[in-house]
């Protein structure tokens, strides 16, 4: 690995009740990269970043984060360590205005530190800060994800986990917030993505992780994931 | 004219009682029968510091403290452990603190109302602009007044008051 680990994974564990939703997963983010999670709906993608982010339990396995052992630490100890997460979905706060969901991302900091976030947030996503005393319900899809975003990277993180970052969004729009996380990583932002949509992920990853059945199935740079006709083919579903 | 008066004493005596049933009530998508029973011990509370030879101003901190104070160990208690809980689960359990308490209440202090005095100053009344206003009820227009007015602020712009409104659009999301 050619920079230090950020982010290191071991044996990572979890069930749903009975379910076991991951089996024994390893991962490895190193500072300064973009690193994809690909696999089809239900592979354990979403389940390995809650398990990572602390919003479920691992039964069995280790996270290591920046050097420090933040298995089962509580989540929002770990944003306060500069890991945070743009959930799937988006899930702004719809009656709060674009500024109130920022600074709903910065809730544990203070005034200066949230005036100086938003600024560059609104230098990031001009069109939110066109939008700034808009409810959050009235954006459109495109500019939800990008409040979203704003809103994860307003507590100023060292790693940015994004979860289906493309979902429900126009082909173009998704163009612009894949542009966007390149811009993020460049600033200095680790990135760990999950995505259904393989192609566009590895489009812009360093490297993926490809999980089916809850299991770490292939590794290694988006190209040579794409030159796997067997990958490609059984988990990546491009055509 | 004197009646509209009145009125608005009134209303706003309702409105602070409503305040607090509405903020728990968009937060917690719950209705809080137990929150009349808040007010009782916030009104023992300041019977037994006036009983106790205390200045009225005492008495008043005292209500103010002993509210709060049960109001935070309801939620520790009882609230906090079903958090996520059914509506159904929520509701019958502010039932039941609303009658542990009442019981409690009764028991331990007494089914009949207590004396609680207040200054001599509430008893007169004011005159303004040619009308006559007791001054207790002008004393809670005006603090219903300060209160909503501190309640919209603490809502637009803390911090914290934008958290209590972000709440209504989390889903509870459960391993």
């Amino acid at each position: 690995m050619p920079r230090d680990p950020i982010l290191v994974v071991r044996g990572l564990s979890a069930t749903y009740g009975p379910i076991r939703a991951l089996s024994d997963v390893d991962l490895d983010v190193a500072e300064g990269e973009i690193v994809a999670i690909l696999g089809s709906n239900g592979a354990g993608k979403t389940t390995t970043l809650l398990a990572i982010t602390g919003l479920i339990r691992p039964t069995a396995g280790q996270v290591t984060f920046r050097g420090r052992d933040i298995t089962g630490t509580a989540t929002e100890t770990i944003v306060r360590l500069g890991l945070a997460m743009t959930p799937e979905g988006r899930h702004i706060f719809e009656g709060l205005t674009v500024v109130e969901n920022l600074r709903m991302g910065a809730a544990f900091r203070g005034r200066a530190a949230f005036e100086r976030m938003r600024d560059e947030v609104f230098a990031l996503f001009p069109v939110l800060a066109e939008r700034r005393a808009q409810l959050g319900g009235t954006l459109s899809g495109g500019e939800q994800q990008m409040l979203a975003i704003g809103r994860s990277m307003m507590s100023e993180p060292a790693m940015l986990l994004l979860d289906e970052p493309s979902l429900g969004l126009a082909p173009q729009i998704v163009e612009v917030i894949f542009d966007l996380i390149v811009r993020l990583r460049d600033r200095g932002t680790t990135i760990l993505l999950v995505e259904q949509n393989a192609r566009l992920a590895l489009d812009i990853a360093d490297r993926g992780f490809v999980i089916a059945s809850g299991r770490v199935v292939a590794t290694g740079t988006g190209r040579d994931l794409l030159a796997s006709d067997e990958i490609v083919q059984a988990y990546l579903g491009v055509e | 004219m004197q009646q509209v008066v009145n009125g608005l004493a009134l209303g706003g005596t309702y409105a602070m009682l409503a305040l607090g049933l509405a903020v728990v009530f968009s937060v917690m998508k719950m209705i809080n029968f137990a929150h009349g029973e808040l007010m009782t011990v916030s009104g023992y509370a300041y019977a037994a510091v006036i009983a106790a030879g205390l200045p009225f101003v005492a008495g008043v901190v005292a209500a103010l403290l002993a509210g709060t104070a049960v109001a935070v160990l309801l939620e520790r208690l009882a609230f906090r452990p079903l958090r996520g809980g059914s509506a159904t689960t929520l509701l019958i359990t502010s039932f039941a603190i609303s009658i542990v308490l009442q019981t409690l209440f009764q028991s331990l202090i007494s089914p009949r109302p207590q004396p609680a005095p207040v200054p001599e100053f509430f008893a007169q009344a004011i005159t303004m602009g040619g009308f006559r206003i007791g001054s207790i009820q002008a004393t809670s227009i005006a603090v219903t007044t300060v209160t909503l007015v501190l309640l919209l602020g603490l809502f637009r712009f803390t911090t914290v008051g934008i958290a209590i409104r972000a709440r209504r659009w989390i889903s509870e999301r459960r391993g």
